[in-house]
C-alpha cells in the first residue's frame, strides 16, 4: 500500500509550487491512489473558485482622494521627508475613532439623567469549560447611581446597606462584589458555590484584600492607584455637576477630583491597550493575571480569570467586574450572578435579545431534553419550526427571564454589546443562584446543599419555599436590613397614599393601569417562541408556508425591504395567552430547572434557578438555527436579501458572527443549515429584569 | 506616460512629479482595493488601507529600491496599513456580504449557454465560497488570496507577508483544507456531475486523508 503524501503537497501540487522531485512522487503516488487524487482534485476545485470569485472595483475618488491628499502637501513641504510624514499623519488621522470618549460621554450623561431604574440580573454559568466574558467596559462603584428622581445622586454602600445622598460628606464605602469574596476564600474549596450563603454578611463583602491590592502592585501588574474612597467621593462629586461631569467625560476639565481624572486617564490607557491586544491576538501590551501571580494571592486563577487578555488589572478594584469572567468551582459548575442595572428595563428587554440574536443565541427554556423536537423533525423530514426567543411584555411587579444556552464567544459577544449599551448604569457580580450546587441560606443559616437539593427533588413546594428563600437571602435581605425594609414598606405604603400631584388615588390608579397596559404592548420579534414550541407537540405544529403570514420560519426569514440588518425586524405584536404564559419560562416550571411543576408564579413568587449544562443542552444549542426548507420556494418566497445559498450565507441569526461556522446540507430539492456544534460550549445565561420597584424605594426611603 | 513602467514613473515621481505617482495610484488601485477587499472582508477598510497604502508608499518611495515589484511592495504597505487599522479598531464583523452589499458587486455567471439553475448554481456557489474565504483565519485568507486572486508565487507571498516560503505553503494547505470543509456540500455536488441529489446529511467532516490511510 502506497503511504499518504503530506496533504501540504497535494495541495502544493495544485500551485505547482513543488520541487521536480516531489513532483515525481505527487505522479506516481497519486497513480496509485485515488483517495489521493480526490483530494487533489477537490484542492483544485476550491481554488479554482476563488479565483473566479468577482473583484470588487475601487470606488471612485479613492485615486483623486489620494492625491489630493499628496498635492495638498505638496505645495506646503519644502522638506520631501516632512511632506511625507504630514500625509502620512493627516491619513492617520482621518480614521483615529473616538468610540471611546463617546461612549464614556454617553454614559455620564446615563449617569446623570437616569429617572427610572431597573436592574437587570444576568446569571452566567459554566460547565464543561469556563466562562470568558470580554466585558469592554468595567463600571465602577463611581457610577453606581441609581435615582428615581434624576436630580441628585445615590450611592450604595453595600456594607452599610443602606444608601446615602451622594452630597453626604461621608465617603462611600466601595461596593463589594463577588469577586472579592472569591479572593478572600479558600481556592481548596468550593469557595464560589459555598459563598452563596455568606455572601450576603459583612464579613465576605469587605473590599479587595490590601494584601492582594499589594501583591497585585508588586507582581508590577497594578498600575492604577486610586483607591475606592478617593474614586466613589470624586465621582459623586462629579456627578452633582452633570455639566462639569459631561466635560470632564470628554476629556475637557480635570476639576472634579483627581480620583476621577486618574480613573478616566487609567481607563483610556486601559481600553487602547485592549484594542490593540485584542486586534493583535495577543496579551503581550497588556498586564494579565498569571498562574503565578494568582497564587502568591492565594486564589484559584479560575476565578480570577485566567484570560484577561486585554484588560488591565487596574480593572480589578472594588465595585469592579472581572472583565473576563471565568469564574468555576472545582467541579466546574459553579455560577455566578451578573447584575447589571440599566436605565430602562423595557428597552433593555428589548436590546437584550436583539444582542442575543445578533449574536446567534435564541434565548429558551432549555433543558436536557430536545427541546424543539429537532432531532425528530430532522429525521422526519419535517420542515423545522423555529422562532425568535420568547416576547418579553413586562409587568412591573414582576421578573422577566430570558434563558440563553450559547457557546461561550456569542455569549460573551452579547454581553459585550449590552455593557457597550448606554442604558447600562452598573455591572456587579453576585452570588449564584444555583439551586443545584449552591449552598441555601435559610432562616437558622446555611444548610447542606445535598439536604436541600434532596430536600427540593422530595418535595416541590419545599424546593420553592428554598429557592424563595434563597432569592430573599441571595438578592434582597443582603441589600436591605430589617430596618431598610421596613423603611421600604412605610415608603411603599406611603406612596399609595400620596396624592401630590393632585390626583386621586382612583385616578392615580387608572393612570398605572393604563400605563401598565402601555407596556405590555412592548416590541416583540414574533408571535412564535421556541418555548411555543415546547409546548406544543411535535406532530400538531404547522408546517412552513412561505409568504403565510403566521408561519413562524416565515416571520423569521422575511424581513421588510428597507430592512439594514439580516434579523428580523421588531414588530409590536399583542401577546396571546399562550405567548404570555411562555413569556418568562422560568415562572412556570421550564424544562431542566430540576424541580418539576414548582409553578413559580402560581405561588407569587419569582425566583431564579439555574441548572447545570449538560451536553444534550449543548447540542440543542447547535441545532437551534438548523433550518430545512425548499430552496426553490425560499428562492422565490423571500428574495436575495433572504436567499440562503450556502454555508455561512443563510440570514439565520449567527450569520457573520466571528468564529462561527455553519454546515448546509442539500437532499433533493431541499437544503439544511445549521450550525456547526460548538466545541467548547459551556454558558448558560438566564437574564432576568428586575424592576427596580424593590429598590428605588428603598433608595429614598433611607436616604 | 500611462504606457510607462512602473519603476519610470516612480523615478518622475522622486524627481518631483507628483502626478506620476498618480498613474501608479490609477493602475493599481483597483487591484489593491479588490484584493484588500477579499483579505479584510470590509470595503471600508480595504478602501481606507488603499488610500492609507498608498498615501505611504509615496512618502517612502525613496526607500523602494526595486528589489521586489512596485505592487508587491505597496500590497506589503497595504497589510501593514490593515493591520494598524485592525489595532485602532477591533471590527467585529467579517462578511463578505457586506462586501457584496456595499461594493455593489453581485456574482454572476456570464458562460454562454447557461441554463438558468446553473446561473443559480454558480451564484450560489460564488456566494458560498465567499462567506467560507471569510471565515478563514484571517492569515490563511490573506496567504489564499494572494495566491489565487494575484497569483504571486509562494516565494512572493512569503516576501510579502515576511514569513517562511514553508509557513506559506502550510497557510494555503490549511485555508484550501478548511474551505473544502465549508464548502463540501458545493465540492461533492461538483464532483459528482451536479446532481442535485446530496447522498448524505449527516454533517459529518470529511475525513483527514492520512488518517485514511493510515
Amino acid at each position: 500500500m502506497t503511504q499518504p503524501l503530506p496533504e501540504e503537497l497535494l495541495s502544493a501540487s495544485v500551485d505547482g509550487e513543488h520541487t521536480p522531485a516531489e513532483a515525481a512522487l505527487v505522479q506516481r503516488v497519486l497513480s496509485l491512489d485515488p483517495e489521493g487524487r480526490r483530494l487533489r482534485e477537490e484542492f483544485a476545485l476550491v481554488s479554482q473558485w476563488v479565483k473566479e470569485l468577482p473583484r470588487p472595483t475601487a470606488p471612485d475618488g479613492l485615486a483623486q482622494s489620494v492625491m489630493e491628499q499628496i498635492q495638498s502637501r505638496a505645495g506646503r513641504a519644502a522638506d520631501p521627508a516632512l511632506e511625507h510624514r504630514l500625509v502620512a499623519d493627516a491619513a492617520m488621522a482621518s480614521h483615529q475613532p473616538a468610540a471611546g470618549r463617546s461612549r464614556r460621554r454617553e454614559w455620564s450623561i446615563v449617569g446623570v439623567a437616569s429617572s427610572i431604574s431597573c436592574a437587570l440580573t444576568i446569571l452566567a454559568m459554566t460547565s464543561l469549560a469556563r466562562v470568558d466574558v470580554p466585558f469592554m467596559r468595567s463600571v465602577g462603584p463611581s457610577e453606581t447611581v441609581i435615582d428615581e428622581t434624576g436630580l441628585g445622586t445615590v450611592g450604595w454602600s453595600e456594607n452599610r446597606s443602606r444608601f446615602r445622598g451622594s452630597n453626604s460628606a461621608d465617603a462611600l464605602a466601595p461596593d463589594s462584589l463577588m469577586f472579592n469574596a472569591a479572593v478572600s476564600s479558600s481556592p481548596t474549596s468550593t469557595a464560589l458555590s459555598a459563598s452563596t450563603s455568606s455572601l450576603p454578611t459583612e464579613a465576605t463583602m469587605s473590599a479587595f484584600p490590601e494584601q492582594a491590592r499589594e501583591n497585585l502592585v508588586r507582581g508590577g501588574v497594578l498600575h492604577e492607584t486610586v483607591t475606592g474612597q478617593e474614586r466613589m467621593s470624586s465621582s459623586a462629586d462629579g456627578l452633582n455637576q452633570p455639566a462639569a461631569a459631561v466635560a470632564l467625560s470628554d476629556g475637557e476639565g480635570d476639576q472634579l477630583g483627581r480620583g476621577r481624572v486618574k480613573r478616566k486617564m487609567t481607563d483610556d490607557a486601559a481600553d487602547s491597550k485592549v484594542g490593540e491586544a485584542l486586534a493583535a491576538g495577543s496579551e503581550s501590551s497588556v498586564h494579565v493575571v498569571t498562574e503565578e501571580l494568582s497564587m502568591e494571592l492565594g486564589v484559584d486563577s479560575t476565578m480570577l480569570g485566567r484570560s484577561m487578555a486585554g484588560r488591565s488589572v487596574s480593572q480589578l478594584l472594588p465595585g469592579d467586574v472581572l472583565p473576563y469572567l471565568e469564574v468555576t468551582d472545582p467541579q466546574a459548575n459553579t455560577t455566578a450572578c451578573l447584575e447589571v442595572t440599566v436605565v430602562d428595563v423595557q428597552r433593555a428587554a428589548g436590546r437584550v435579545q436583539m444582542l442575543l440574536l445578533q449574536n446567534g443565541i435564541v434565548a429558551n427554556p432549555s433543558g436536557p431534553i430536545d427541546t424543539y423536537g429537532f432531532i425528530d423533525r430532522f429525521e422526519s423530514d419535517e420542515r423545522l419550526q423555529e422562532g425568535p426567543p420568547p416576547v418579553t411584555a413586562l409587568r412591573e411587579d414582576e421578573l422577566i427571564a430570558v434563558y440563553a444556552n450559547a457557546p461561550r464567544d456569542q455569549v460573551a459577544a452579547a454581553l459585550d454589546g449590552l455593557a457597550n449599551e448606554d442604558m447600562v448604569v452598573q455591572w456587579r457580580l453576585l452570588p449564584p443562584l444555583n439551586f443545584d450546587s449552591a449552598a441555601i441560606a435559610v432562616d437558622e443559616g446555611p444548610v447542606d446543599a445535598e439536604r436541600a437539593i434532596a430536600a427540593a427533588r422530595d418535595d416541590p413546594g419545599e424546593a420553592l419555599a428554598q429557592l424563595k428563600v434563597a432569592y430573599q437571602q441571595g438578592y434582597v435581605q443582603r441589600k436591605l436590613s430589617d430596618e431598610a425594609k421596613a423603611e421600604v414598606a412605610a415608603y411603599d405604603l406611603a406612596r399609595r397614599n400620596e396624592s401630590d400631584d393632585g390626583l386621586s388615588t382612583k385616578e392615580k390608579a387608572l393612570a398605572e393601569l393604563e400605563e401598565l397596559q402601555q407596556k405590555q404592548q412592548v416590541s416583540s420579534l414574533a408571535p412564535s417562541s421556541p418555548a411555543k414550541a415546547v409546548k406544543r407537540s411535535v406532530d400538531s405544529a404547522p408546517a412552513y408556508e412561505p409568504g403565510v403570514p403566521g408561519s413562524p420560519k416565515d416571520q423569521r426569514l422575511e424581513r421588510p425591504a428597507d430592512a439594514g440588518s439580516p434579523l428580523p425586524a421588531i414588530t409590536a405584536v399583542p401577546m396571546t395567552a399562550e405567548q404570555r404564559q411562555w413569556q418568562a419560562p422560568l415562572n412556570n416550571g421550564f424544562p431542566g430547572n430540576g424541580v418539576p411543576g414548582n409553578g413559580l408564579q402560581n405561588n407569587g413568587f419569582q425566583s431564579v434557578v439555574v441548572i447545570p449544562v449538560d451536553p444534550a443542552a449543548l447540542q440543542n444549542v447547535a441545532n437551534q438555527n438548523r433550518f430545512f426548507f425548499d430552496q426553490g420556494q425560499a428562492d422565490l418566497a423571500m428574495g436575495d436579501n433572504t436567499r440562503e445559498s450556502g454555508p455561512e450565507a443563510n440570514d439565520l441569526p449567527n450569520a457573520g458572527t466571528p468564529g462561527q461556522q455553519d454546515f448546509s446540507v442539500q437532499r433533493g430539492l431541499q437544503r439544511a443549515y445549521w450550525n456547526k456544534p460548538p466545541e467548547n460550549v459551556s454558558v448558560r445565561v438566564l437574564l432576568v429584569l428586575q424592576p427596580v420597584k424593590h429598590l428605588a424605594p428603598a433608595k429614598r426611603a433611607i436616604r | 506616460v500611462t504606457h510607462a513602467t512602473d519603476q519610470e514613473l516612480i523615478d518622475r515621481t522622486l524627481r518631483g512629479s507628483p502626478e506620476a505617482f498618480g498613474h501608479l495610484v490609477e493602475r493599481y488601485q483597483h487591484r489593491l482595493f479588490g484584493t484588500l477587499c477579499r483579505v479584510t472582508g470590509s470595503p471600508e477598510a480595504a478602501q481606507d488601507a488603499s488610500q492609507d497604502a498608498f498615501i505611504h508608499a509615496y512618502q517612502k518611495l525613496t526607500t523602494y529600491r526595486g528589489e521586489s515589484a512596485f505592487y508587491s511592495w505597496l500590497f506589503r504597505i497595504a497589510l501593514n496599513a490593515v493591520a494598524s487599522a485592525g489595532r485602532r479598531e477591533k471590527r467585529r464583523f467579517t462578511s463578505l456580504d457586506h462586501v457584496r452589499e456595499t461594493a455593489g458587486f453581485e456574482p454572476s455567471d456570464d458562460r454562454p449557454g447557461s441554463e438558468p439553475w446553473q446561473g443559480l448554481d454558480t451564484q450560489d456557489r460564488q456566494h458560498a465560497v465567499q462567506q467560507a474565504l471569510a471565515g478563514l483565519a484571517e492569515e490563511y485568507r490573506t496567504a489564499l488570496v494572494l495566491k489565487e486572486m494575484e497569483d504571486f508565487s509562494y516565494e512572493q507571498i512569503a516576501d510579502v507577508l515576511e514569513i517562511p516560503i514553508g509557513t506559506v505553503r502550510s497557510r494555503i494547505h490549511r485555508a484550501r483544507q478548511d474551505l473544502r470543509l465549508r464548502l463540501q456540500g458545493f465540492v461533492r455536488h461538483s464532483l459528482s456531475g451536479g446532481s442535485h441529489v446530496e447522498e448524505t446529511l449527516s454533517p459529518t467532516p470529511p475525513v483527514p486523508y492520512a488518517s485514511q490511510k493510515s
